[in-house]
């Protein structure tokens, strides 16, 4: 495929997806997988997951690792095409609910719908971190993943800190 | 107490000197109602930011949010700024997570929006997202330099590890009140595996279980 064919298949794919990410955009991580890593095979499930934790240690919003795939497939023009294509549903629909706030403020269907997408959006979650454990090389990953879950629901610390200790455990360990 | 201690000792180093003497029941009474007209003609006059503090606030915000911005974003725009009180922050977050998209950002387009209409709106975005990108981009950069280094790969597993790990964690703390419904974890888990194993798109599953979930929810079952 010519860069700029992939480019507009990129565009596609993150326009369509745009529309979709409620509660963020980790609920689309198994869909993502699979257009970049199953069906046009531009990179591993290891670089996959690589980036979304580079996108982690990064500062900034965490919509940021979609950028980091467009810059892999077409550089900036790709990191830009995808972070625009994403951010194009949210934006138009925020603008649209900022003039209407107070009288959605009011709406009882709200909590319901809300109450009803929860478990839905928290399983596409589940079903997003198993496609990132499919990167994982051997038990000491696994391992490493069960300590530091254990940690974070177990104790305060900032998120920043494990992940960094993960980074010395794979070097130390040679994972 | 209605005054600040600053405005307080504002109204009475003016008051001549026998209403000084006569102490402080009058200074009070005087101030209170200084005070009133303060608040009317804030009322009247509603705060604005200009353009220019709203990109840097939300710069701000980008910039120092390691790990969810939403915490940033409170502290930056509630406690810093006052732009809005604690009530209304949490209001304008639960609007934020019912539109697709990162709240952060939603609340990024909300605010700019809220105060200068769509310039704001872009305004705000890219000062949420444009930094943090650059940065991320040079990082992205410096690993791919070093990526051939054995050591590089093992630390980038590690991290990935946990990377994943605190997906998991934030997923199961985002659940809410589901989690004591057995209906809710049906859904959740039926959900996981017909995007996991029956390969179905994010936005047939959706849909299908969303409609379910909210079926459920209106019978007060979720």
């Amino acid at each position: 495929m010519k860069g700029s064919d992939q480019l507009v298949d990129m565009a596609l794919l993150y326009f369509s997806l745009s529309f979709l990410c409620i509660g963020g955009t980790i609920p689309l991580v198994p869909d993502m997988h699979r257009f970049f890593v199953d069906t046009r095979g531009l990179m591993t499930t290891a670089e996959f997951a690589g980036y979304i934790a580079l996108a982690q240690v990064a500062p900034g919003p965490n919509i940021l690792y979609i950028a980091l795939f467009g810059y892999h497939v077409a550089g900036i023009a790709g990191a830009l095409t995808a972070l625009t294509a994403i951010s194009f549903a949210p934006f138009v629909m925020m603008v649209i609910t900022t003039r209407m706030f107070t009288r959605l403020q009011q709406n009882p269907w709200r909590e319901v719908v809300l109450r009803g997408l929860a478990p839905v959006t928290v399983g596409l979650m589940f079903a997003g971190c198993m496609v990132l454990t499919r990167g994982f090389a051997d038990w000491r990953a696994w391992t490493l993943a069960g300590v530091a879950f254990t940690v974070f629901t177990t104790t305060k610390l900032h998120p920043l800190w494990m992940i960094g200790a993960g980074a010395l455990v794979g070097v130390v360990f040679g994972m | 107490m209605l005054l600040r201690s600053d405005e307080y000792f504002l109204l009475w180093i003016h008051l001549p000197n026998p209403a000084r003497a006569i102490g402080t029941l009058s200074v009070t009474h005087l101030s209170l109602s200084y005070h009133q007209t303060m608040l009317d003609s804030a009322a009247r006059q509603p705060f604005v930011p200009s353009r220019r503090a709203l990109f840097v606030a939300f710069l701000q915000i980008g910039v120092s949010a390691f790990g969810g911005a939403l915490p940033w974003g409170r502290r930056i725009l509630v406690e810093d700024r006052k732009w809005m009180d604690e009530r209304e922050f949490a209001e304008i977050v639960t609007v934020c997570q019912a539109i697709p998209g990162p709240n952060m950002v939603n609340m990024a387009v909300f605010v700019g929006t809220r105060y200068h209409g769509i310039l704001g709106a872009l305004l705000a975005f890219v000062g949420i997202v444009g930094v943090p990108l650059m940065i991320l981009l040079l990082l992205n950069n410096v690993y791919h330099a070093f990526a051939h280094v054995p050591q590089v790969q093992s630390g980038m597993r590690g991290m990935a590890a946990v990377a994943t790990a605190y997906m998991l964690y934030m997923s199961i703390k985002m659940g809410g009140p589901f989690w004591k419904r057995p209906w809710g974890l049906v859904l959740c888990a039926v959900a996981a595996a017909l995007a996991l194993f029956a390969h179905w798109h994010m936005a047939l599953v959706l849909l299908v279980c969303g409609a379910v979930g909210v079926a459920l929810s209106k019978r007060g079952q979720l």
